[in-house]
């Protein structure tokens, strides 16, 4: 009895920490894409290759691959005239990273206190773009996160947009959502 | 139909209405044009709007792959913009998105097509088409032509307005114009507008004011009229006096007697010529002469205390006397012999000299053809050599010979005109061996149809008139050169009045020197007229003779010429007359004569023609009297043509 109560506890939190693949392709698709909406995106990638970061905890590993591959598949030939590199790092690796190459981060879940330090970390930097798999999450400090209710919505923190060097186009205002947090 | 060339002001109307019309017309086409251009222009700018407003969204939104916001956003615009009929979003070739609206099918519309570009890129995603209605665009064109139609209406009305002020203001012109069609010098026509200060009043003014200066003009041309209405009247008068009047006697002329003799129902007319006042003119001159005329017209007049006979002059020395009656002939011959009488009692002076005329006179008893008869009656008198005739019916063939010889007069220059004077040519023959020696020319006349007439016929006539001295010269000419290539001699008769002709002279010798005949020509002066100027006539035979050709006396024997004098003459041969040659058979009288004439003939060595031989026993007997020629039908009648080789 104990152990089909301890599986029913497991498949619970298991079921708690589950991805939905329909927003991780959704994301994947989007987010190289709102990069290119910055018209300042040229002078914040000087080599000519956008560093795509998908920090993850170890328990994440799986969806992060499952995020880079679409991502890989997506925009192998790279994506407006910039080659495209995609990297799964954990949250320590990049916390730990001092000198990160990072263009943009994508969030997968994590805890509130890495997160935090996540966006600690990245709040000095104005010129990266950094992606979340949960809307609540952009609450930490984050620039944006897609989606999925009625149908697909773009939230952007309005703190981190003004905060950062970014000049998005205004038709992307336009069909985005704020979050002041 | 509108008569624009009369009126003025019709005229001005007529154009204004013109050009109102096509400016009416080509303002509502070029506006509307102009309109509904700039309509659909407005429409597309307002679709470009649209479409450029929401292309980005779209774009950003195909491009991120929201087809749902896609939809979401056509679906709107569509909704909320009446115009847009729809909206279709087209990627890789297939419709991403679309958007219709249901009654898009009834509408008429355009479609604008924009290429939809990767945000932030020039990178195509896709195609959007936008179905754009005209709808809007129809009712703004209908809401804009009713506009212009109500403006244009409103210039419509003000031209017609204005045209009717026009015409009011040219009316009073019109007016002005219907009474001036009606002025005459003697009227006084008032305008009601020359109390007005604009040019229609001006105008007013200057016509009254010229109205009165053309009605003073007329009353002194009216008077100058009357004056020269006057003088013409008394201009015609002195003409008519001129017309009927003899301004030498003061006598009325012979128009007036035509006048006077057709306005009576009966008549007598005696038309009376002073014999020989040609003579009487060339003695005393024309002056003494008038003024003889001018006192016998008024001796006369002083004969007639009556108003008939009325007394005429005719012109010359030719006189009038006309009764309003038919005389009895016993009354008319005792008036003609009393008057006469008392002509030839008249004593007209001349400085010291006593002078008195006589007078013939013809008279006829009757109106009709009164001045003919009376003519007629005259010649008579004249002819018988007696005071006076009076016209029977009897002296009609003198009419009829009068007739005849007008007549021949016209035919004589008609033959001359048309050359129908032509010579015929009848041989001389040698007594002794019968054949021809030459040949004398004859005149002869050839009539409308081929008929011949003979001198006999034209001479007498042809000789009082123009035309004979021209038909001598034809025959001159003819003659000579019918001979030219002849060795025939050719005689051409010749009369005094010939030789006296000084143009037929030259006519002559211009002939032979052309025609080089002198030779050839043998010259018949005719002895029976009667020769006169002997000298005159040795003169010419002595000229001729010296330029080498004969002299022959024609009719010799039956004048009263001077034998001595005649004898005289270089004269080559005698043609003794016809009248004794045809007789010579049978009168001794007329062989005594011809023996004669050819015994002086041979003593003067002259050589003798017998004419008119015209028969054998004629023949035998001139022959036997010596004759050297013989002329006539029993050897050859006159020919047009003959053969002009001759043994001399």
């Amino acid at each position: 009895m104990r152990k089909i109560v301890l599986c029913i506890l497991v498949a619970y939190f298991a079921r708690a920490y589950e991805y939905n693949k329909l927003l991780l392709r959704t994301q994947s698709s989007l987010y190289p894409k709102l990069m290119l909406m910055d018209q300042k995106l040229s002078s914040h990638i000087k080599d000519k290759r956008i560093d795509f970061y998908i920090l993850v905890t170890a328990i994440d590993r799986l969806y992060a691959k499952y995020f880079k591959k679409q991502l890989d598949r997506l925009y192998a030939t790279g994506i407006g005239g910039y080659r495209f590199c995609s990297k799964i790092v954990n949250f320590s690796t990049f916390l730990a990273d001092k000198r990160s190459e990072a263009d943009a981060i994508y969030l997968l879940r994590a805890k509130e206190d890495i997160l935090k330090q996540v966006a600690q970390k990245i709040a000095n930097r104005r010129d990266i773009y950094s992606f979340t798999y949960e809307k609540k999450d952009l609450l930490y400090g984050f620039l944006c996160n897609v989606a999925i209710e009625k149908e697909v919505v773009i939230y952007i923190n309005k703190k981190v947009l003004l905060r950062g060097d970014f000049e998005f186009l205004p038709q992307l205002y336009q069909i985005s959502r704020f979050i002041e947090p | 139909m509108l008569n624009l060339k009369k009126s003025l002001s019709s005229r001005i109307l007529f154009y204004f209405f013109i050009v109102g019309t096509t400016l009416i017309v080509g303002v509502f086409y070029t506006f509307e044009e102009a309109g509904k251009e700039a309509f659909k222009q407005m429409e597309k700018e307002k679709a470009e709007v649209i479409v450029n407003t929401i292309l980005p969204t779209i774009a950003m939104n195909l491009y991120l792959g929201m087809t749902s916001n896609v939809n979401k956003v056509i679906k709107e615009v569509t909704k909320n913009n009446e115009n847009i009929l729809g909206i279709t979003i087209v990627n890789n070739g297939k419709v991403v998105s679309s958007y219709l609206k249901k009654d898009i099918g009834k509408s008429e519309y355009f479609i604008m097509t924009r290429t939809i570009k990767r945000p932030n890129s020039d990178e195509s995603i896709g195609r959007m088409h936008v179905i754009y209605s005209y709808a809007h665009f129809k009712r703004l064109v209908n809401k804009y032509s009713k506009l212009l139609w109500i403006f244009l209406f409103g210039i419509a009305v003000l031209l017609i307005l204005f045209s009717i002020y026009l015409e009011q203001l040219l009316s009073p012109l019109k007016q002005i114009v219907l009474q001036l069609s009606n002025y005459t010098p003697k009227k006084t026509l008032s305008f009601e507008f020359s109390d007005r200060e604009d040019e229609i009043g001006r105008i007013s003014r200057t016509l009254e004011k010229m109205q009165q200066k053309i009605k003073s003009y007329a009353l002194k041309q009216e008077n100058m009229n009357k004056i020269l209405e006057e003088k013409v009247q008394q201009k015609t008068q002195e003409l008519k006096k001129r017309l009927y009047m003899d301004s030498l006697t003061g006598l009325p002329n012979r128009f007036r007697l035509q006048e006077d003799l057709e306005s009576l129902q009966d008549a007598t007319l005696i038309i009376i010529n002073i014999d020989d006042f040609k003579e009487l003119n060339d003695l005393f001159g024309h002056k003494t002469g008038d003024k003889i005329l001018a006192n016998f017209a008024q001796n006369i007049t002083n004969l007639i205390s009556t108003n008939y006979p009325k007394f005429y002059r005719f012109s010359g020395d030719e006189f009038a006397m006309l009764f309003n009656r038919k005389m009895t002939k016993s009354d008319i011959e005792q008036f003609l012999g009393l008057l006469a009488n008392k002509i030839e009692n008249m004593t007209f002076f001349h400085g010291d000299k006593e002078l008195s005329l006589h007078v013939t006179m013809g008279a006829c008893i009757g109106k009709d053809g009164a001045l003919e008869k009376a003519d007629i009656a005259l010649k008579k008198a004249k002819q018988h050599k007696k005071s006076y005739e009076i016209y029977k019916e009897s002296d009609k063939s003198v009419e009829r010979q009068y007739q005849k010889n007008i007549e021949w007069i016209k035919r004589l220059k008609k033959s001359i005109d048309l050359e129908r004077v032509v010579p015929f040519f009848q041989a001389i023959v040698n007594a002794k061996t019968k054949r021809p020696k030459g040949y004398e020319c004859l005149m002869r006349i050839k009539g409308d149809e081929r008929q011949i007439h003979t001198p006999y016929e034209f001479l007498e006539i042809a000789k009082k008139s123009r035309y004979y001295p021209k038909l001598t010269q034809i025959m001159i000419a003819k003659s000579c050169q019918y001979f030219q290539h002849s060795n025939c001699s050719f005689s051409i008769n010749l009369s005094i009045l010939d030789i006296m002709n000084k143009e037929i002279v030259q006519t002559l010798k211009e002939s032979i020197d052309k025609y080089q005949v002198a030779n050839q020509l043998i010259l018949e002066i005719v002895e029976s007229e009667g020769i006169e100027n002997y000298s005159l006539v040795h003169d010419f035979v002595a000229e001729m003779k010296n330029i080498g050709c004969q002299i022959a006396i024609d009719d010799f024997g039956t004048g009263y010429s001077n034998f001595e004098h005649i004898l005289k003459l270089p004269i080559d041969y005698i043609k003794i007359d016809g009248s004794l040659v045809k007789n010579v058979s049978t009168d001794e009288n007329s062989e005594l004569i011809i023996s004669t004439i050819v015994n002086l003939a041979k003593k003067k060595k002259i050589a003798t023609v017998a004419e008119f031989v015209s028969s054998a026993e004629i023949y035998e007997k001139v022959k036997e009297l010596g004759v050297d020629y013989v002329q006539g039908y029993y050897f050859a009648k006159p020919e047009e043509h003959v053969e002009i080789e001759c043994n001399q």
